[in-house]
């Protein structure tokens, strides 16, 4: 094939285009910290992203809901050792007022 | 025996060609870098003997000396055929590719403030109030997120719009270079046909036509022919486009069918067909996807509603209104009217509420729709992006491939100029000689004795 300056030329710059897409793409994700920073970058990998995103959020919620239980069970202790440690008090009054 | 100044007339020629030679490389050094211009080169031929002359007078022997016969175009015309046609097809990826993109650039995903991630938010903020049914700063929360995710679908579904807007636009646009190129090949071809007629060196209306043609292939892919006389044929989609010296005009009918002098041409290539492609189906697609989405987190949303009651006791409306994502709206302003209780008589349970907050896994949901929505999304990207990028390298390869045969070599041109150099100051010599040679005979012979 007849070499000239021009394909040379053309060559070289198609190729230079080429590297600077990949340049991009890298810093791109360099940057962001992310392998995945537009759906197209992996079709699957995104979806699965998405679906683990969605399940992470309901976790934090539930473990917010189990904090939330835990706070409730919490106040219903405290109340009941209130309860009993009032009831006990009673018992001594009654215990004191037949004894006297 | 040649005569004795036929040496002069042939030493002329020969200085002629050899300037010509000259002239014809310096045209291809000055236009190495002119997008589209085809080397050309001095065609030399040797001269018969004169026809006409009775044989008595004929000198067989003379007249052998250098003329220009003509001035070639070295381009390889089976190369810029194959050339065209991958530009065609490249033209339609390429746009196509780029469409999809800008369709993608829409969506921030998977990131957190996606609208997966807005979904999320919504569905999570029912928990807290299941949590709390009587608490009305969580009814305000589910409230705002229900705003938000709202005017999310709202604002992408303008955006898209606005999308299809602008590749209407483009279309318009390039409808109009396809006129413009068109009508100039129909004025070009009268010119390319005048001066075959009269003999004319038509190199340059030849690049211009070609330049030309490729430019209707990269926008329709439009099929050219080249007829003997130079002219370019040019039938897009089946229908003429460019025939000798008329041109059809292109324009877009109802539906957005390409028109070629009013009547529908078949699917073509190139950027025209990939935006009529991506006004018919691609857009039209990713809008009533979103629109499904919309339609699914309006209606999931609302029959929970319709099934719970609110604060107060009663029976609970729809929260959404619209059921497009364009018109979709929240249509609750009170939190009390949230219903989050399961039974009725204005109780703190939070049965409907906690239902929800489980809704962003719901088959047939708004999320799962939105989710396969970004997947045939990014599958289709990558797909067009891989075919552009393929096509690229095909259509650079073939381009190189033209260039091979039609591109200008400095290197080879700088030779050519040494030899034709070289051929005129030799021929010089043969003037210089044969006039010596004269000069012995008229002015140095008969003289002796005097």
């Amino acid at each position: 094939m007849r070499v000239t300056e021009s394909s040379t030329n053309r060559a070289t710059l198609a190729n230079i285009q080429l590297d600077a897409s990949r340049l991009a793409d890298l810093q791109e994700q360099m940057s962001s910290g992310r392998q995945i920073t537009k759906p197209s970058d992996n079709p699957t990998g995104t979806v699965t992203a998405l679906q683990l995103r969605s399940q992470l959020s309901q976790a934090k919620q539930f473990q917010a809901n189990s904090n939330d239980a835990l706070g409730w069970l919490t106040t219903v202790d405290s109340a009941y050792g209130s309860i009993s440690s009032q009831l006990e008090q009673v018992r001594t009054l009654v215990v004191q007022g037949m004894n006297t | 025996m040649s005569g004795s100044f036929s040496g002069l007339t042939d030493a002329l020629s020969a200085l002629n060609s050899a300037r010509y030679g000259l002239d014809v490389t310096g045209q291809n050094i000055s236009n190495a870098n002119t997008p589209g211009y085809v080397r050309q080169r001095a065609e030399l031929a040797e001269t018969g003997p004169a026809s006409g002359v009775p044989s008595m007078y004929a000198t067989p022997n003379s007249g052998n000396t250098a003329t220009v016969s003509g001035t070639s175009r070295l381009n390889d015309p089976v190369v810029d055929m194959r050339a065209r046609s991958e530009h065609g097809r490249n033209g339609y990826l390429q746009t196509s590719s780029t469409t999809l993109s800008a369709v993608e650039g829409l969506y921030d995903e998977p990131s957190s403030n996606g609208l997966a991630e807005k979904l999320n938010t919504f569905w999570q903020s029912w928990a807290a109030v299941a949590n709390n049914p009587g608490d009305s700063a969580a009814r305000n929360v589910v409230l705002q997120n229900a705003a938000g995710l709202a005017g999310d679908l709202n604002e992408t579904a303008l955006s898209l719009s606005r999308l299809t807007q602008g590749t209407g636009q483009q279309l318009t646009d390039t409808t109009d270079q396809i006129n413009t190129a068109a009508t100039q090949l129909a004025q070009l071809n009268n010119a390319i046909a005048v001066n075959a007629a009269s003999g004319s060196n038509n190199n340059s209306l030849l690049d211009q036509r070609d330049t030309l043609l490729m430019n209707l292939s990269d926008l329709a892919g439009a099929q050219a022919s080249i007829q003997a006389n130079g002219t370019a044929t040019v039938t897009l989609g089946g229908q003429s486009l460019v025939s000798s010296t008329t041109a059809s005009t292109v324009s877009i009918g109802a539906g957005n069918v390409v028109l070629v002098g009013g009547t529908p041409a078949a699917t073509a290539g190139g950027k025209l067909q990939s935006l009529v492609d991506s006004l018919n189906t691609t857009l039209p697609n990713y809008s009533a996807q979103l629109d499904a989405v919309a339609a699914a987190l309006a209606s999931t949303t609302n029959s929970a509603q319709a099934g719970g009651y609110d604060l107060a006791g009663n029976p609970g409306g729809p929260l959404f209104s619209g059921t497009t994502a364009a018109t979709i709206s929240v249509a609750v302003t009170d939190p009390t009217k949230l219903a989050a209780s399961g039974t009725p008589g204005g109780n703190l349970d939070g049965s409907v509420a906690l239902a929800m907050s489980g809704y962003g896994n719901l088959a047939g949901g708004a999320d799962r729709t939105y989710q396969t929505m970004i997947g045939q999304l990014a599958t289709d990207v990558a797909r067009a992006g891989q075919q552009a990028t393929v096509q690229q390298s095909v259509t650079t390869s073939v381009d190189n491939l033209a260039q091979s045969s039609a591109g200008v070599s400095l290197d080879e041109e700088t030779t050519n100029l040494l030899t034709y150099q070289r051929a005129y100051q030799a021929s010089s010599r043969v003037l210089t000689t044969v006039d010596e040679t004269l000069d012995t005979l008229i002015s140095h012979t008969g003289r002796v004795g005097l």
